[in-house]
């Protein structure tokens, strides 16, 4: 029987198949895939503690591992799709996707896509002074 | 070495604690302030990190049964549909705070005469009023003049930005008619004194540097246990863990407690003797009663186009009174305040997003996160709380701290005012965010982690019957034992308090110099 190892990289393959499958490339490859923007052995270390997980791992690895050839990348794309896994390692995915400095550097230059052509001008004291003039209060006088 | 006698001791070096240290520092006085918490270099607080949303996540979050540092109690908040949010170190919650720097309304200091609910305080805001423009000065306080709202308010740093989300509400609170203004924040928003230009103002910059350099002696990771008394029943020191955890004893003529709404009421509890079976300076039965969290509702609309709603500092844009106070025509008493925040950075918005089952894995998520992020606008509608008895803070001896002192639990339950109250601001809010062209709106409340703002257990009041501080924080019952922090609070206004609980403590500690004799037993001039 297979088992699941912290250190392996049977391990990191696997789920690098799982967390590619979870968070993909965009579309336009703008916004990386889970394995590019994150560091592998820190997310293992974290959600490679949760017992319940690798308890859950190893029956998986039991069954999918009895009468074929253990391609593991493949085996975690097959893992992902199954859903159990989601809700075990959500946050922590999440958390290290969008913590990575790849994903805060696609999303700021996606954010510069997005303005208009324009150059926006920052908007000063003349225009809050012009929108706030027109403010008024129900108040009661003591 | 011998045991120094101090003339003050100052517990906890929060919002309160070191506005205290800072008034009183200067004057001659031995003055020492205690921290349970550890001094933070400014660089690691979560705000100066690229990782800051993960640092919020964990030792960095405002729930403390979350962070269990070594400075933390635990809190048992069962019994209560809000938790407390906090910070224990020295600068307290405004290592976390965003900033939000309102005062309180001059109606919120009379709500019994005016509208018949809860109590008035014994001053006026114009008593206050000195002492919030001391504090606004000190801290430097970003605004703009002619708010309708409040009596005028001077030198106030440029506001904070619009951005293009403040500019949509502002547009439509004008729709509507409502009141609006911008946020009143301790931000710098330009140079000033020794802050750089868009940093937080946080005691640790404010006022603690000054109070060191004026001789405070500050004590971190310094747990106060109990405050004891003399054979005259007055205030003579403290036993504390130091930073080894071996217990202590700190003589002190004075004792100011200055350790949050609940943090107070814990050590008064946890003080109590034979004279004070029921806590110190507890012959009213109040200590730990009356306690008030303002109920916060949230709304937040989606908008098709990108607004870049994160942008800006974090919480501060803009805010309404156009309900505060009591409405005409409301089924409820007293009021709350409409602020406009700031979109979430890019980690939050995808665990919200994935907690109300929005966010989906495989081929949709990035189009599903896109569709969101710097698409929304949050408003949180912060309702006033009044006081009742019922809401209240005790000890629990079944939790401990990392020294053994028991935890503390919160039993609160909303009041039906403030249940309407709720209800009317959130449908007020997205009736606003309707009008803002929101293609989806959310709403709902009381949000549950939202307890940063921890009022009225050691109430403020001129009869010692029912109440347990004078409005100078000296208690009824030990003269030379004084509270200055939020817990004094009457009412709760529906405003962030920290202004309030900090111009309070100076006008406390204004009094203290002024009159020693009243506080100090054998004053000699």
């Amino acid at each position: 029987m297979i088992k699941i190892k912290r250190n392996s990289l049977k391990t990191k393959i696997f789920f690098k198949g799982i967390i590619d499958t979870m968070i993909p490339a965009s579309n336009d490859k703008l916004m990386p895939k889970a394995s590019d923007a994150i560091n592998m052995n820190e997310f293992l270390l974290n959600i490679l503690r949760d017992k319940y997980l690798i308890i859950k791992l190893n029956k998986f690895f039991f069954y999918e591992s009895k009468n074929k050839k253990t391609n593991f990348l493949e085996l975690g794309k097959v893992f992902a799709k199954s859903k159990d896994i989601e809700n075990i390692i959500d946050k922590d995915l999440l958390e290290a996707y969008f913590s990575s400095n790849l994903v805060k550097k696609q999303l700021n230059k996606k954010a510069g896509k997005n303005l208009s052509k324009k150059k926006t001008k920052n908007k000063d004291n003349t225009l809050l002074l012009k929108l706030v003039k027109n403010s008024s209060l129900r108040y009661k006088h003591m | 070495m011998k045991n120094k006698v101090f003339d003050i001791l100052i517990i906890g070096a929060g919002a309160a604690g070191a506005a205290a240290a800072w008034n009183l520092s200067g004057n001659g006085y031995k003055i020492m302030c205690m921290d349970q918490g550890p001094i933070l270099k400014s660089d690691t607080y979560s705000f100066s990190q690229a990782n800051w949303e993960s640092l919020k996540l964990k030792k960095f979050n405002i729930n403390p049964n979350i962070r269990k540092l070594k400075s933390d109690y635990p809190i048992n908040d069962k019994n209560s549909p809000i938790s407390v949010a906090n910070f224990n170190a020295v600068g307290g919650s405004t290592i976390l705070y965003s900033g939000h720097f309102p005062r309180f309304h001059k109606s919120d200091f009379k709500t019994k005469s005016l509208d018949g609910v809860g109590d008035d305080w014994p001053f006026d805001y114009e008593d206050l009023e000195p002492f919030y423009d001391l504090n606004d000065k000190i801290t430097g306080v970003a605004g703009l003049e002619g708010d309708p709202a409040y009596p005028k308010i001077n030198n106030l740093l440029p506001p904070v930005p619009l951005e293009e989300l403040g500019e949509r509400m502002a547009k439509t609170f004008n729709k509507m008619g409502w009141h609006w203004w911008p946020s009143y924040s301790a931000i710098a928003t330009k140079n000033y004194k020794s802050r750089k230009k868009n940093s937080r103002s946080e005691v640790n910059v404010t006022y603690w540097p000054k109070a060191i350099s004026n001789g405070v002696k500050l004590k971190a990771n310094c747990r106060v246990k109990k405050i004891t008394l003399d054979k005259y029943g007055q205030a003579n020191g403290v036993i504390y863990f130091n930073s080894q955890n071996i217990e202590k004893f700190q003589k002190a003529s004075l004792v100011i407690v200055t350790c949050s709404g609940i943090g107070t009421p814990r050590l008064l509890l946890n003080s109590a003797n034979k004279l004070f079976p029921k806590g110190l300076a507890n012959s009213s039965g109040l200590v730990g009663k009356n306690l008030m969290l303002h109920p916060l509702g949230y709304v937040e609309g989606r908008f098709n186009k990108f607004l870049k709603s994160f942008k800006g500092p974090e919480g501060c844009c803009i805010a309404s009174q156009e309900f505060y106070g009591t409405t005409n025509g409301a089924k409820h008493k007293r009021g709350y305040t409409i602020q406009v925040l700031r979109g979430s950075g890019p980690l939050e918005t995808a665990l919200s997003l994935r907690k109300f089952k929005n966010l989906k894995f495989g081929k949709k998520f990035h189009g599903q996160f896109l569709k969101n992020y710097g698409h929304t606008i949050p408003l949180a509608i912060i309702c006033e709380d009044l006081p009742e008895k019922h809401n209240s803070v005790e000890l629990d001896h079944k939790i401990k701290d990392s020294n053994g002192m028991p935890g503390i639990k919160i039993n609160y339950k909303l009041s039906e005012n403030s249940k309407k109250m709720l209800s009317h601001g959130i449908s007020k809010a997205k009736e606003l965010m309707k009008k803002a062209g929101a293609k989806s709106i959310v709403g709902f409340g009381p949000v549950r982690h939202t307890g940063w703002h921890l009022m009225g257990t050691t109430k403020m009041g001129v009869s010692k019957k029912n109440s347990v501080v004078n409005e100078f924080g000296q208690t009824h019952d030990i003269k030379n034992l004084v509270i200055a922090d939020s817990s004094v609070f009457v009412t709760s206004g529906g405003v962030n308090p920290v202004s309030t609980l900090q111009a309070i403590s100076l006008r406390i500690t204004n009094e203290i110099k002024n009159y020693p004799k009243k506080y100090f037993r054998n004053y000699k001039e």
